[in-house]
């Protein structure tokens, strides 16, 4: 609706847009001065870091690679990006073959899910805050500002969210992952580019930190239903509901008749299809489902994993059949996302 | 430091086009020029507060705070409608009800809505935005936002309507049907 309602607006004021009418815009001169003037400013105040978290996740995994590629790098370190471009950009391992293959009928799975994720636990609560961690990645994520495309590298996002929408959001980066030897190479010799990005912390007072949906998700599947489709317009097809889940599953903590009544509306979506039980990246073991759908501009493959007591673990985005011009090898993984922690919690303090 | 001035120099490369179009939308007679630089150096100088993955709706709530205390100092507001009379193009449009509607009274219609309304309207029509990022440029929730976009879009035709029978140069009622 929301779709239809932008396309009736703009049709009927485009004509108007002041904006259409000659004007001398800026030159690339004066924009250049412009930007010399405001660099030339004090530089901006530095955020806030948390670095002690990034040394402990560097101790973890990162800094044994770094410090396994500086040794035989020398002063490549120094001079930044060197290497040419890999021709086909990193992407994540496929998880199985079967998420390429044509499925089948999803009803009967999704809606034994449903019936277990009724009876399965509550999440752990030891505190009011939404407590959240996510891991991530896709193919558009910038690191520190840099298009990262010899090693993917994944984003780790923790949030705490009050009642009030007051809160905390950390995000961090993962160690690099390389599908191939050459690929680590490759980004040796680029200079190790994200091997250390910064971590944002970022506190929020009440009323800032403000979600997609401004209430809880009801527990009805016919009003969830409705719910969902706030922002996700239902124009776009069967998949909108799949992001409209997953957009939910990043912001709130859902509990057993939540998840229930969403694995009832995806039981329900045509053209959802069930590919088989596989292992996500962080070692658990689920049911895949996945919708086609095109509305990226790419036929793209979205596929939802979700563990025998209807816990939603993974989502991951494939291109099938093209790669447009994106520079990568079809098949190709080109997002993820792995729900890793959900629970209501006590802010930590900082 | 220099990667915030790598990233700041390629978001002001990027954007300063979106910005200068969006100033001269709102205030035609103002130095747009001026008024990007102020919305870049803001960015410049809250450049942790800035969005790393999608920051155009955040430049333009900051062009709409800056505007806002130009515009009032200047008082340089003009009518879309005296805008749109003063430009050449295409006398008239067919609406999709099968009606003939002028540039000029859909200008008038626009003018005669609430400040609110015509900035929700906008951004939309002219910037493009989606709901979301119309509600991330007017720092409101996206649900919210979603109701404002469908009531000032119904609030402009309601009246359209009104200045297309005032004037009868409207055949028929505007968006039979379709009012929401």
């Amino acid at each position: 609706m929301i779709k239809n309602l932008d396309a009736d607006i703009q049709r009927l004021l485009a004509s108007l847009d002041p904006a259409r009418a000659p004007y001398p815009e800026a030159t690339p001169q004066q924009r250049a001065e412009t930007l010399n003037r405001i660099l030339a400013t004090a530089p901006p105040p530095t955020p806030r870091r948390a670095v002690t978290r990034r040394t402990l996740i560097l101790a973890g995994g990162a800094a044994a690679v770094i410090a396994g590629a500086a040794a035989g790098l020398g002063s490549v370190l120094v001079g930044g990006p060197t290497a040419p471009e890999p021709a086909h950009a990193a992407t994540p391992k496929l998880l199985d073959d079967r998420l390429l293959g044509p499925g089948q009928p999803a009803v009967d799975r999704l809606t034994q899910l449903a019936a277990a994720a009724r009876g399965s636990a509550a999440p752990p609560s030891t505190g009011e805050y939404a407590h959240l961690r996510t891991q991530s990645w896709s193919l558009s994520i910038r690191i520190d500002g840099h298009q990262v495309t010899s090693a993917v590298i994944p984003e780790i996002r923790e949030s705490w969210r009050a009642p009030d929408n007051s809160g905390r959001l950390i995000i961090s980066y993962g160690p690099p992952e390389f599908a191939t030897e050459e690929d680590r190479r490759t980004w040796e010799s680029q200079g190790l580019p994200g091997a250390q990005p910064d971590v944002e912390v970022t506190d929020f007072e009440p009323g800032q930190f403000v979600g997609m949906w401004p209430d809880q998700a009801p527990q009805d599947a016919d009003e969830l239903r409705q719910w969902l489709a706030v922002g996700h317009p239902v124009e776009n097809g069967p998949v909108e509901t799949l992001v409209a889940v997953t957009d939910l599953l990043r912001e709130q903590v859902v509990g057993p008749a939540v998840r229930a009544a969403l694995l009832e509306i995806l039981s329900e979506l045509p053209d959802i299809r069930y590919a088989g039980d596989v292992t996500d990246r962080a070692g658990r073991v689920g049911s895949a489902f996945f919708i086609d759908s095109d509305r990226s501009g790419l036929p793209t493959r979205y596929v939802l994993i979700v563990d025998s007591e209807g816990q939603f673990l993974s989502y991951e985005q494939i291109l099938t059949r093209t790669a447009g011009k994106l520079g990568v090898s079809i098949p190709a993984v080109i997002g993820y996302e792995m729900y890793l922690v959900a629970e209501f919690s006590e802010l930590p303090s900082r | 430091m220099e990667a915030a001035t790598e990233a700041f120099t390629r978001l002001f490369q990027r954007h300063y086009g979106d910005v200068e179009r969006f100033v001269r939308r709102r205030a035609p007679d103002v130095d747009a020029a001026d008024i990007v630089a102020e919305v870049f150096l803001v960015a410049w100088r809250r450049w942790k507060d800035v969005p790393r993955h999608h920051p155009l709706p955040w430049l333009y709530l900051v062009a709409r705070n800056v505007l806002a205390n130009e515009v009032r100092g200047l008082g340089r507001t003009r009518r879309l409608r005296d805008r749109i009379a003063s430009e050449p193009g295409p006398e008239a449009e067919v609406d999709h009800a099968d009606v003939v509607v002028s540039r000029l009274d859909v200008a008038a219609a626009f003018d005669r809505l609430p400040e609110a309304d015509q900035e929700i309207l906008r951004l939309v029509a002219w910037e493009g935005l989606s709901t979301r990022d119309v509600a991330a440029a007017l720092g409101a929730t996206v649900p919210a936002t979603g109701m404002r976009i469908i009531r000032a879009r119904r609030r402009l035709r309601a009246e359209i309507r009104q200045v297309g029978e005032s004037t009868e140069s409207i055949s028929a009622p505007i968006g039979k049907g379709t009012l929401r």
